[in-house]
C-alpha cells in the first residue's frame, strides 16, 4: 500500500505522463481511495492547465530574416562572442568585485586601528567619550565587514549555477559557521536605537547562514535551492547593499537636520 | 541531413549548413529564452548570443547528445548569465536601475468582447508575474518540461543534474505557481477567460 508521501513523490511524473506500468496503477489506486491526495493532485493539474494559457508573441518571417542577416554579419565579421560591456567594472565578475571590496574593507579596518593607536592620547575628561566613540566605530566596521563577507558568500551560492555541490560547499559552510558566531556577538553588541535596522538584517542573514552551515555534505540540492530562494525572496543582497550605501553616506550636519515646521501648541 | 552531417559541413566552413541548423532550432531557442526571461527583446538578444556561441564552439560538440539538447544547454546558461548580470546591474550602488516595461501586452483575440480581452490580458500578466516568482533554476526546469515538452531525463541531461533533482525542482515550481495563482482555483468560482 502506497503512503501519502510516496504518492506525492509521483505527482510530477503522473502530471506529465511519465508514470506508467505498475507504478501508475498503484498511484491511481491510492488516489481513488485517498481524498487528500486526490485533491492535492487535482489542484496541481489545475495550475498546470492554467499555465497552458500563457501566450507569447513570436517573430514574424521578416523579423527572422533580419535575425539571420544580423547573425550572419556577426559570424562573418568575427564579432565578439560576449555581449559588449561598457566599462572595466562591467567586465569584472560580481564575485571578484565583492572580494576586492571585502579585502579593501579589512585593510581599512586595520589601517583605522593602527591610526587609532598612534594618533592622540585623550585627556582624562575625554577618555570616556573617546573610548565609546572608538568602540562604536569599531563595532560598525565589524558589522560592515560581516555584511561584506556575507554578501560575497551569498553571491557565490546564488550564482552557483547548476553544478551539484558534491564537495564544493565545505569552504562556504566553514565561512558560514564563523559568520554565524560573529552574528551572535554583533547582535548582542548592537544596542543603540540607530543600529536596530542593521541588527535586524544581521538576524535575517544569520538564519540563512545557519541553513547553509547545516547543509548535508552530500549533494543536498533541494536544501540549497531553498536557501537560494530565501536569499532572493527576502532581497537580502539588496538590503546589504542599501546598508552599505547608508554607511558610506556623509553624516547630516546637526543644523540641517530635519526640524518640525511648526511648534506644537500645548492643549 | 543528419545533425552530424550538418556539423561536419559547418566545420568545413559551410555557412549555409549553419543556416539550416539555425532555421531548424531558432524557434525552440527563442521560445526557451522567452519563457526563461519573460521579455521578447531579451529573448531575441539571447537567441543571437546562443547561435554565435554555438558557431564558435561547434568544434567542441562531440555528438554524444542531440544538437538541439546542446543548444538548449547553451540557451539556459545564457539566460542564467543574463539574469545574474541584470541582478548585478540593479544592485550596483553606481548602477542605473533598469527601466522595467510595465505596459501590459494586449492579449485580446479577434472577436473578443472588450471584457474578455481585458480579462485575458490580466490573466497573462498574472501568469508572467507568477513565473517571475520562481528561482532561475526552477523556471528553467519548469519551462523545459512544461513548454518545451522535454522529458525529465532529457532535462537532467541538459542541466547536468540528477533526475531526482529535476523532479523535486519541478514539484517546488508547481507548488509555488499554485500558491501565486490560487485565486484562479476552480473551487473558488473564478472563471478563466
Amino acid at each position: 500500500m502506497m503512503t501519502h508521501w510516496e504518492c506525492e513523490q509521483l505527482f510530477v511524473e503522473a502530471l506529465y505522463g511519465e508514470l506508467t506500468g505498475p507504478r501508475r496503477h498503484q498511484f491511481d489506486d491510492h488516489l481513488a481511495g485517498c481524498e487528500d491526495c486526490r485533491g492535492a493532485f487535482q489542484r496541481l493539474a489545475e495550475v498546470s492547465a492554467l499555465m497552458d494559457h500563457r501566450e507569447r508573441s513570436e517573430p514574424t518571417a521578416a523579423e527572422w530574416t533580419a535575425f539571420w542577416n544580423e547573425l550572419e554579419d556577426r559570424l562573418t565579421a568575427g564579432a565578439k562572442t560576449e555581449t559588449p560591456r561598457n566599462s572595466i567594472l562591467d567586465r569584472l565578475r560580481p564575485v571578484h568585485i565583492s572580494w576586492a571590496a571585502g579585502i579593501a574593507a579589512v585593510v581599512l579596518v586595520a589601517f583605522g586601528i593602527v591610526i587609532g593607536q598612534r594618533v592622540g592620547v585623550p585627556t582624562d575628561g575625554d577618555l570616556g567619550t573617546h573610548f565609546s566613540t572608538a568602540e562604536k566605530i569599531l563595532l560598525n566596521e565589524r558589522a560592515l565587514n560581516y555584511l561584506e563577507r556575507s554578501k560575497v558568500l551569498l553571491l557565490g551560492v546564488v550564482n552557483g549555477g547548476f553544478v551539484e555541490p558534491t564537495s564544493g560547499l565545505a569552504r562556504e559552510q566553514e565561512i558560514s559557521r564563523s559568520l554565524v558566531t560573529e552574528a551572535a556577538n554583533l547582535r548582542q553588541e548592537l544596542t543603540a536605537a540607530d543600529e536596530q535596522r542593521l541588527k535586524q538584517l544581521i538576524a535575517e542573514l544569520e538564519v540563512i547562514l545557519l541553513q547553509l552551515a547545516n547543509l548535508e555534505q552530500t549533494a543536498d540540492i533541494p536544501a540549497l535551492e531553498i536557501i537560494r530562494g530565501g536569499v532572493e525572496r527576502q532581497g537580502l543582497l539588496l538590503k546589504i547593499n542599501l546598508e552599505q550605501m547608508r554607511a558610506q553616506a556623509p553624516p547630516v550636519p546637526a543644523d540641517t537636520a530635519r526640524k518640525p515646521t511648526t511648534e506644537r501648541k500645548p492643549i | 541531413m543528419t545533425d552530424q552531417e550538418l556539423v561536419r559541413r559547418v566545420r568545413e566552413g559551410d555557412l549555409a549548413a549553419f543556416r539550416t541548423i539555425v532555421d531548424q532550432n531558432k524557434l525552440a531557442v527563442f521560445r526557451l529564452a522567452y519563457d526563461m526571461t519573460g521579455n521578447r527583446q531579451d529573448a531575441e538578444d539571447i537567441s543571437q548570443e546562443v547561435f554565435v556561441k554555438a558557431y564558435r564552439s561547434l568544434e567542441r560538440f562531440r555528438g554524444e547528445a542531440k544538437l538541439s539538447s546542446w543548444l538548449y544547454r547553451i540557451t539556459v546558461n545564457a539566460c542564467h548569465d543574463h539574469h545574474s548580470r541584470k541582478r548585478w546591474n540593479a544592485m550596483r550602488p553606481d548602477g542605473q536601475m533598469e527601466e522595467r516595461d510595465e505596459t501590459p501586452m494586449f492579449h485580446g483575440h479577434a472577436g473578443d468582447d472588450p471584457e474578455t480581452a481585458a480579462e485575458r490580458t490580466m490573466m497573462q500578466g498574472h501568469i508572467e508575474a507568477a513565473l517571475e516568482r520562481l528561482t532561475p533554476r526552477e523556471r528553467a526546469v519548469f519551462t523545459l518540461r512544461h513548454y518545451q515538452d522535454l522529458s525529465l531525463r532529457e532535462i537532467a541531461g541538459i542541466l547536468k543534474i540528477s533526475e531526482g533533482t529535476v523532479k523535486s525542482m519541478l514539484f517546488r515550481a508547481l507548488k509555488r505557481l499554485q500558491k501565486e495563482l490560487q485565486f484562479y482555483r476552480k473551487d473558488l468560482g473564478v472563471q478563466r477567460p
